[in-house]
């Protein structure tokens, strides 16, 4: 008769060592429970702000994201040139390589829409002696044109124009918003590497207390034969559970953070006549937070575990 | 089995703790090692099972060179040996049962076969009751059982043992040695440190003397009888 081996094999033993490691790593986490409880509120915390920037950062895209982003410039012409003046320059206009379309619109036009959406009396209008607006052509650049400041540039020429009193670029504060958001981007990014890499020391650094508090039974453990990697186990499960419940807190303040929120904004919204509606972490960024937040205690446990169990020796 | 050649060992303080030492303990033999304390009892116990390692000479144990023996086999080479201490070096927040299961967790035996072997381990040394037992609420005696159940439980084929029965009375320290005597039998090869050379001569093993870190007499086999 063929004895079976007393010996797992492979996978099991894998898996049931995984699962004794996991069970000596949550009775540590519990016999100190309270320092356990303040590292994860700090871990929590400290992801919990840059994301929650990054959350509201998003809510601004989204809000701003309905606005056409398209880079008109509007002449506006004098008021004393003659006709001929006029058409002169559209045919300039119409030759410029940059320039993919003009629209002219005359005065008379331009008191028109200027009276349509406002609703303003017509009575009112007529006793103006003149109409007060002037010619303005509308210029769409060419789409090549994307860089604002090639526009910019455009612009500038046009107002060299004898016939030109004005130049606007309509959507240059919609840029400039872009512009700032991005700088902000990059703010939040660098921020959140900061915190990310304080995260990694608050629990390197804990893991080092435990494994110092371990060091007797690391010891024992070595002198009965254990591996390094069988010793480590528990460590990295501990910085993994770390933080994964770090990372957890830090879903749960910014879903109270949004929630705080989303009164006032909205009606902020409502005052704009917009049904914008703040939007929390979804799905996907939830798990990826507790994913980042359990990476980070992984790393963590394993730069400080690497460097001190090796340091025990028998 | 164990294999001697020529072993020095001088501390790097300075002191000599074991000077020009050669035996050879053969498979499944049993022998005492026995001398004044600081005879060097403790550094050649510590030199087989890597804890040590030697200034000059060769040891061989189970047929691995010990001076070739690459740092991640350590772990393996430790696994081959059963070590009782003077201090059974129990982890105080774990019970008796899964003190003793330690070996086989590292060894990782299925789940199934380590509860009995706990409980064989745990009953040959009289404390099956104790299983759910935390280290400190047991006696000196009784602890130092559950380091030499720990220590047999993944049936090692070498057992090294450091003053097993220095915390015990003569009754449980013959019964002790008499369960040294069952695992020889056995086939597990065994090096005993003591001494209580009352105890150790009324009993018909070899017995190596060592005298301020030299080997200053080996009996040789006796007959058993």
């Amino acid at each position: 008769m063929v004895r079976k081996s007393p010996y797992t094999t492979g996978f099991l033993t894998y898996l049931i060592g995984h699962i004794q490691a996991l069970k000596i790593s949550l009775s540590q986490l519990k016999k100190s429970s309270l320092s356990t409880f303040i590292t994860c509120m700090v871990i929590g915390i400290s992801l919990a702000l840059p994301v929650g920037m990054m959350v509201l950062l998003k809510n601004v895209r989204v809000a701003t994201a309905g606005l056409k982003n398209t880079n008109q410039i509007s002449i506006y012409l004098k008021t004393d040139i003659s006709d001929k003046q006029r058409n002169d320059l559209l045919t300039l206009l119409n030759k410029d390589q940059s320039i993919h379309k003009t629209t002219y619109v005359s005065p008379e036009e331009g008191l028109k829409a200027f009276q349509d959406p406002l609703g303003l009396d017509k009575e009112l209008l007529a006793d103006l002696k003149e109409n007060p607006l002037p010619g303005v052509v509308v210029v769409e650049p060419e789409p090549s044109l994307k860089d604002f400041l090639q526009i910019n540039q455009l612009a500038t020429r046009l107002k060299e124009l004898p016939q030109v009193d004005q130049v606007q670029i309509d959507m240059a504060w919609l840029q400039r918003l872009n512009a700032i958001l991005i700088l902000i981007h990059r703010f939040i990014f660098a921020i959140m590497l900061l915190f990310a890499l304080g995260v990694l020391l608050i629990i390197s650094h804990t893991i080092q207390l435990i494994t110092e508090n371990y060091r007797d039974e690391i010891m024992i453990i070595k002198l009965l034969g254990a591996s390094n990697s069988f010793i480590k186990r528990p460590f990295l499960y501990s910085g993994l559970l770390y933080g994964l419940i770090g990372g957890f807190i830090g879903w749960f303040l910014i879903f109270l953070i949004i929630g705080f929120l989303r009164g006032p904004i909205e009606q902020l919204a409502l005052l704009y006549n917009s049904d914008f509606q703040l939007q929390g972490l979804n799905l996907h960024l939830s798990l990826l937070l507790l994913a980042f937040g359990g990476l980070l205690g992984y790393l963590g446990s394993w730069l400080s575990v690497c460097r001190h169990i090796k340091a025990i020796e028998p | 089995m164990i294999h001697f050649y020529k072993i020095s060992k001088r501390y790097p303080k300075g002191q000599q703790a074991l000077s020009n030492i050669s035996f050879e303990l053969k498979v499944g033999e049993m022998a005492f090692l026995t001398g004044h304390s600081g005879s060097g009892k403790s550094t050649l116990l510590k030199l087989i099972a890597f804890l040590e390692r030697p200034t000059g000479g060769e040891i061989i144990v189970h047929g691995k060179n010990l001076n070739r023996l690459k740092k991640k086999h350590i772990p393996s080479l430790r696994r081959q040996i059963g070590l009782i201490f003077q201090n059974p070096n129990l982890l105080p927040h774990r019970t008796i049962f899964d003190n003793v299961a330690l070996p086989l967790n590292i060894a990782g035996f299925r789940l199934r076969e380590t509860g009995g072997r706990v409980r064989a381990a745990l009953s040959k040394v009289g404390l099956l009751e104790k299983e759910k037992c935390y280290p400190d609420m047991l006696s000196c005696g009784e602890q130092q059982r559950v380091g030499i159940a720990r220590a047999i439980v993944a049936k090692p084929p070498i057992i090294l043992a450091d003053e097993p029965t220095g915390n015990l009375d003569p009754a449980l320290s013959r019964e002790i040695m008499k369960l040294f005597s069952e695992f020889n039998q056995a086939g597990v090869t065994l090096l005993v440190a003591s001494h209580d050379i009352a105890l150790i001569e009324s009993l018909p093993f070899r017995i190596l003397t060592l005298k301020q870190g030299q080997l200053v007499h080996d009996t040789g086999a006796r007959d058993h009888g």
